[in-house]
């Protein structure tokens, strides 16, 4: 008898509940709304629109007929295409010669050390605030070419004669590798340093028992216990480097000779130089291609050490 | 944070993650490993303040006494004068007034956009939250050099219905600010840690939504909404690429762009006292939040 009676009543609570929750979602995609309209906007649209007008003629900034993969043709028979991406690889050399492994021995160092910790932690993480532009500008009075640059003045302290630093088409990459590694160099030692607070002590204590000395228990236990990170770390400033562009603009300009010329110098010149926005589009795909490739890797690469922990 | 909590214990235990252990500690070898480090650190960390400081001094030098040989270590006199002039011939009010309209704007989107982006993915999980989240974590993935061009496109192309475009706006550096996908799962992780409870009593009241994240959520995140301002803050002090090509009146330019058009205007002595203006800022804010910024930069790191 009651249950009949209930029925309809019941009925409507659950009408009431659906509406409440259709309400409840239409609120919170009306919250979420601005956000997703900055990523479309932002992110998604232009680089959709920059894969389909690189297959387009384009006219100035205006898109032009469906030319196929004519751009293409044009950017990687470009005699300019190989030299600059032989280069974009030297920088990506040398950031691993220079600026890889040096933030894990400076925190593994560090870490040893008891005093002083939070002070040296300060003065290296200091050139990490100085905008980018501004450390690529004062580098590049610390390489002036005559004696008033820095590097050439404490060079003379030694009586050694002044070099021409970025001007020599052989050292510019390294040196603006350089440049860039001072300012990155203490931000990757911090991740460093966080990792080898998770380090699990006990291991060095059975390894000194079995007689492993310092130098030893660093290369067996921390360096392995650390590999994650390292690993992360590497393709990410591989990344990094692999776009490099404000740099060598602000430094060298793509010079000399367009030896420190790459792939984003490139993009950037044939976008804003010279006009030739086809070939800046395609260029731009080429480079978004291998990117894709590299980040995909580090994704897969981050998800598998995070399950590790 | 390990060493925090143990933070009161003695300082022999404090390093609780170094390779030399502490039974080791009173060996004479171990003495001079930590002699031989902490020389180490001084000579090394000489090697991220010295060009700071050259800078510092060599802008107080005359563009003569600059270029001399032999080169001056100290300025042979301070002219505090120069200061203001140097200010002045920059430009620098404008454009540090340009800077701090950019960055708050900026601040402004970010955390609002992300933020609120981070509360419903996080909270309010509305029907298609899964797939928003995937869109994210690709668009985190997403590198953003393709987009580069077409984005100049249509932000110097002009806009139906109002008929201008946004060259010589900050708008675009700000919607840039408020598309960053990685602020939005910074949010979303921390709003996870958020009781439930909290939320549920203030639904009861009859709290509306947006008033819930004003009014409870807000306070409670203090520490993930300061992290997220003070990476905008540090990252959008210096930008240069966008407002570089974008912003082409002279007052409106910020720092960033500054520094890299004065170079062919000032002599150098002068432009290296520019430099110092650009970078003083920033010091002395991470000298305020080192703490902070510090802890961010593990927390982007583990987690991004």
């Amino acid at each position: 008898m009651n249950n009949a009676a209930d029925m309809p009543k019941g009925r409507k609570r659950l009408l009431t509940r659906i509406a409440w929750r259709i309400k409840k979602d239409a609120v919170a995609w009306l919250l979420l709304l601005p956000f997703l309209l900055m990523i479309f906007f932002i992110l998604w649209k232009p680089t959709v629109q920059g894969i389909t007008w690189s297959l387009h003629r384009m006219q100035g900034y205006n898109v032009g007929e469906f030319a196929g993969l004519e751009n293409y043709r044009v950017v990687l028979g470009d005699t300019q295409f190989l030299g600059t991406l032989i280069n974009t690889l030297e920088y990506v050399f040398w950031a691993i010669v220079i600026g890889f492994w040096l933030p894990i021995v400076v925190a593994i160092l560090l870490n040893e050390l008891s005093l002083g910790k939070n002070f040296f932690k300060f003065t290296m993480y200091m050139p990490s605030m100085i905008p980018a532009i501004a450390v690529s500008m004062l580098w590049y009075y610390i390489f002036f070419p005559n004696e008033s640059g820095l590097l050439n003045m404490v060079l003379g302290w030694f009586g050694k004669d002044p070099s021409t630093w970025l001007q020599n088409s052989k050292m510019t990459i390294p040196l603006i590798i350089v440049s860039n590694s001072w300012k990155q160099m203490g931000a990757t030692m911090l991740l460093y340093l966080a990792a080898l607070q998770g380090v699990n002590r006990d291991l060095y204590e059975a390894a000194l028992i079995d007689g492993a000395g310092i130098l030893k228990r660093a290369w067996k236990i921390t360096l392995p216990q650390i590999s994650g990170v390292i690993l992360i770390n590497l393709v990410r400033q591989i990344i990094g480097v692999f776009q490099i562009m404000e740099q060598p603009l602000a430094m060298t300009g793509g010079g000399p000779n367009n030896a420190s010329m790459s792939l984003g110098l490139l993009g950037y010149r044939y976008a804003f130089q010279t006009y030739q926005i086809g070939s800046a589009l395609a260029l731009n795909v080429v480079m978004f291609l291998m990117l894709i490739v590299l980040t995909a890797f580090y994704f897969v690469l981050q998800r598998k050490v995070n399950q590790d922990d | 944070m390990i060493k925090e909590t143990r933070g009161k214990k003695s300082k022999a235990e404090e390093n609780r993650t170094s390779i030399i252990l502490d039974v080791e500690s009173r060996q004479l070898k171990t003495r001079i490993i930590h002699g031989v480090l902490m020389l180490f650190f001084i000579l090394f960390s000489m090697v991220f303040i010295l060009p700071i400081l050259w800078m510092l001094l060599s802008g107080f030098k005359g563009t003569q006494e600059f270029l001399q040989v032999p080169p001056t270590l100290l300025p042979e006199n301070i002219d505090l004068s120069k200061l203001s002039y140097v200010w002045g011939r920059g430009g620098l009010g404008s454009s540090y007034i340009a800077t701090l309209c950019m960055v708050a704007g900026e601040v402004a989107f970010g955390l609002f956009c992300c933020g609120l982006g981070g509360y419903v993915l996080s909270r309010l999980k509305p029907k298609g939250a899964a797939a928003v989240l995937a869109v994210v974590l690709w668009s985190m993935m997403m590198p953003h050099n393709l987009s580069l061009v077409p984005l100049f496109i249509s932000f110097a192309k002009e806009i139906p219905l109002v008929h201008t475009n946004l060259m010589d706006t900050y708008l675009p550096m700000w919607m840039m600010a408020g598309s960053n996908a990685f602020h939005t799962l910074l949010f979303k992780s921390f709003f996870d840690g958020i009781s439930r409870s909290y939320l549920e009593a203030a639904r009861i009241d009859g709290c509306s939504e947006l008033s819930i994240f004003t009014k409870i959520v807000m306070p409670l995140s203090k520490p993930v909404f300061i992290s997220v301002a003070i990476f905008i803050v540090t990252n959008g002090w210096g930008a240069f690429l966008w407002p570089y090509l974008l912003i082409k009146e002279p007052a409106l330019q910020p720092l960033g762009v500054r520094v890299y058009t004065l170079q062919r205007d000032l002599p150098v002595d002068e432009y290296l006292m520019m430099l110092t203006f650009v970078i003083l800022p920033p010091v002395i804010f991470f000298i305020i939040f080192q703490k902070y910024i510090m802890e961010g930069v593990s927390l982007g790191g583990i987690k991004g």
